[in-house]
């Protein structure tokens, strides 16, 4: 792989997908550079599910192009995408319940990007390495159902490590942690950026966004409101106005 | 006799099946059991009931790929059974217009052809998920023997002429006992016996290169997530199909041996696509554990151990009348309060006793 300077690494041009009359997701555009962890908030139904759903090829787009590294993802299978380099998390975590831990994992590194080069034992091999990696080695024998809600959620992120994606797609993974499983998590998710993983991180938890960010994108109403640093568009009157009302925003510049 | 075997075979399976038991002990009982069903012929006088069980549970293992590894409940196998021994009659059959093959070319060459079938069917069905998947495979399962009597294709002006007999009987060759010197070996003791042994050992090992195998590991992931399987990049459309072809394949071999044993095919084709029959594969599964190695295995031995006993006790055929009864009877009964097979005490996490049928009762309710 040729490291193209500046090049980004994901590029998501013109995104809309409608559903009937409805724009989930409209004219949404923002590149991923390599080696960056990019945030995406707004409020319930802004969108941000339906736009990662888009560039897993869960759902094709209505219009729009969404490439990584250069190839042409539209119209691509989610397996074939997951191949390519990009692994996501659910928000609602989908743990193979009756398998074990390990071969949860091992599934990822099976059918990741380096899948076809590896048996089912060397598969196993990896996972154990991933396990180590997110602490929960000590459980991989067990089912995964017999996780906790901690648990599921550091598991859902060992599936996608052990698929070797470029880019990691994380769907709320801090909701229903509480105060210091977040901070592990943060912890965790700075460790996997660690590992040259470019990530996009949606989520509500601000302290998340705000502390493992570099830049992040807002979406109302399916479209994008603002984008920049999160120091930016936490000030940023359209960002208040979409999730206080249009009276704190007023309040907001009139104090500035 | 029989009675002892199918009892002394379940033994050796359950050995064999224990996760938790050393491979030192699993091994031996594996071939101790092989050597026991190859013997098996020398200790009874008449392996009828043998082979019923061993070609069952190849069917049985059949329905456990698509059933229970990767979670698609079919009840439409049945047509890829009949449509084996029909297929393989065909092609064996010493009747005008048919090539008299060898069973050993025939039975393959049927297996393949069903597969082709399958593959074509698989395609069309596996769009679907969940109930809309098994009520799809029922109308396969009562379809396929309007097909058979199609006359367009097989009718005697068709596209291949009475290829399946054409509204007049259609016939295996007979095969005859074997004469060697000082002893006479029958066809249905040895011949048929050892072809029913060989389907289910054959299935055997498949299910067993497939549990270990990244194939069996999509297919569980399919049943477990089919999305996150997906998102994790496994090709489910691809999985899914080869899972169903296989499926059908073993389907195929045990029918195609069934109908070799039975010789008479009737073009009306009611026996071989019987309701019995495609629950019979279903129940086998559900008792022994479905998404298991040794679940058809115990499942099988378990059924016609009890239909051995019963045929014992009683010398009537009330049993056989009422059989799909009973099979229906017992999917209730198991699925309510044993939804993981026999294979859940197996396993070792769980203790025989009351309050496990109890709990899964309860645990299990959606």
């Amino acid at each position: 792989m040729t490291a193209r300077g500046g090049a980004p690494l994901l590029r998501i041009h013109e995104a809309t997908r409608r559903f009937g009359g409805l724009y989930a997701v409209q004219d949404v555009s923002f590149d991923l550079a390599e080696g960056e962890i990019l945030g995406i908030i707004g409020p319930n139904g802004a969108g941000k599910t339906t736009l990662l759903n888009l560039v897993t090829g869960t759902l094709r787009p209505t219009s729009g192009t969404i490439t990584l590294a250069g190839t042409l993802l539209n119209g691509l299978r989610p397996h074939r995408i997951g191949r390519l380099g990009v692994a996501r998390t659910f928000q609602v975590v989908r743990p193979f319940a009756n398998l074990s831990v390990r071969e949860n994992v091992g599934v990822g590194a099976m059918f990741g990007t380096g899948g076809h080069r590896r048996s089912a034992g060397e598969a196993m091999r990896m996972a154990d390495e991933v396990l180590e990696f997110v602490r929960l080695d000590a459980r991989r024998d067990e089912p995964a159902e017999s996780l906790t809600i901690v648990g599921r959620k550091r598991l859902e992120l060992a599936r996608a490590l052990a698929m070797e994606p470029r880019v990691l797609l994380l769907d709320e993974v801090m909701a229903g942690l509480r105060g210091t499983e977040v901070d592990e998590a943060i912890d965790l998710i700075r460790a996997i950026h660690g590992r040259g993983v470019a990530l996009v991180v949606i989520e509500h938890v601000m302290k998340v966004i705000v502390g493992v960010c570099t830049r992040v994108v807002v979406l109302d109403y399916g479209r994008k409101i603002a984008e920049g640093t999160p120091a930016e568009v936490t000030v940023n009157p359209a960002v208040i106005e979409a999730y206080l009302g249009k009276k704190y925003a007023l309040g907001q510049t009139r104090a500035n | 006799m029989n009675l002892a075997v199918l009892c002394a075979g379940l033994l050796l399976a359950s050995v064999a099946a224990r996760p938790q038991s050393r491979a030192a002990v699993r091994r031996p009982a594996t071939v101790a059991l092989l050597l026991l069903m190859l013997v098996a012929p020398l200790l009874s006088t008449s392996t009828g009931i043998l082979f019923d069980a061993l070609t069952a549970m190849c069917i049985a293992y059949g329905w456990n790929v698509i059933g229970g590894f990767t979670g698609y409940a079919s009840f439409g196998n049945v047509a890829y059974l009949g449509l084996g021994a029909f297929v393989a009659a065909g092609f064996m059959s010493r009747q005008p217009g048919h090539l008299g093959l060898p069973w050993f070319v025939g039975i393959p060459l049927a297996v393949g052809i069903v597969s082709l079938v399958a593959l074509a069917i698989g395609l069309a069905v596996l769009r679907l998920r969940g109930h809309y998947f098994s009520i799809a495979t029922l109308g396969v399962a009562i379809a396929m023997p309007e097909f058979i009597n199609w006359d367009f294709a097989f009718g005697p002006d068709g596209l291949i002429p009475n290829f399946f007999g054409g509204g007049r009987p259609l016939n295996f060759p007979l095969v005859p006992d074997l004469q060697i010197p000082g002893a006479t070996l029958g066809a249905d003791r040895y011949l048929f016996y050892y072809l029913g042994l060989l389907t289910a050992v054959a299935a055997l090992a498949t299910t067993a290169l497939l549990s270990r195998s990244k194939f069996g590991y999509a297919l569980v992931a399919i049943r477990e997530n089919e999305e996150a399987a997906e998102a994790m990049g496994v090709n489910t459309t691809v999985m899914k199909s080869f899972a169903y072809v296989l499926s059908a394949a073993l389907a195929a071999l045990g029918g195609s041996v069934i109908g070799f044993k039975l010789t008479n095919m009737t073009t009306e084709a009611e026996a071989l696509f019987s309701t019995t029959n495609n629950l019979q594969m279903i129940v086998i599964a559900l008792i022994g554990g479905t998404g298991t190695l040794w679940g058809p295995w115990i499942g099988a031995f378990i059924l016609f151990a009890i239909q051995e006993a019963l045929r014992t006790l009683s010398s009537s055929d009330v049993f056989l009348q009422w059989q799909a009864v009973v099979f229906s009877f017992l999917i209730i009964v198991v699925v309510l309060f044993l939804p993981r097979g026999l294979m859940q005490f197996l396993r070792g996490r769980e203790r025989f006793s009351w309050r496990v049928f109890l709990r899964n009762l309860t645990a299990n309710r959606v």
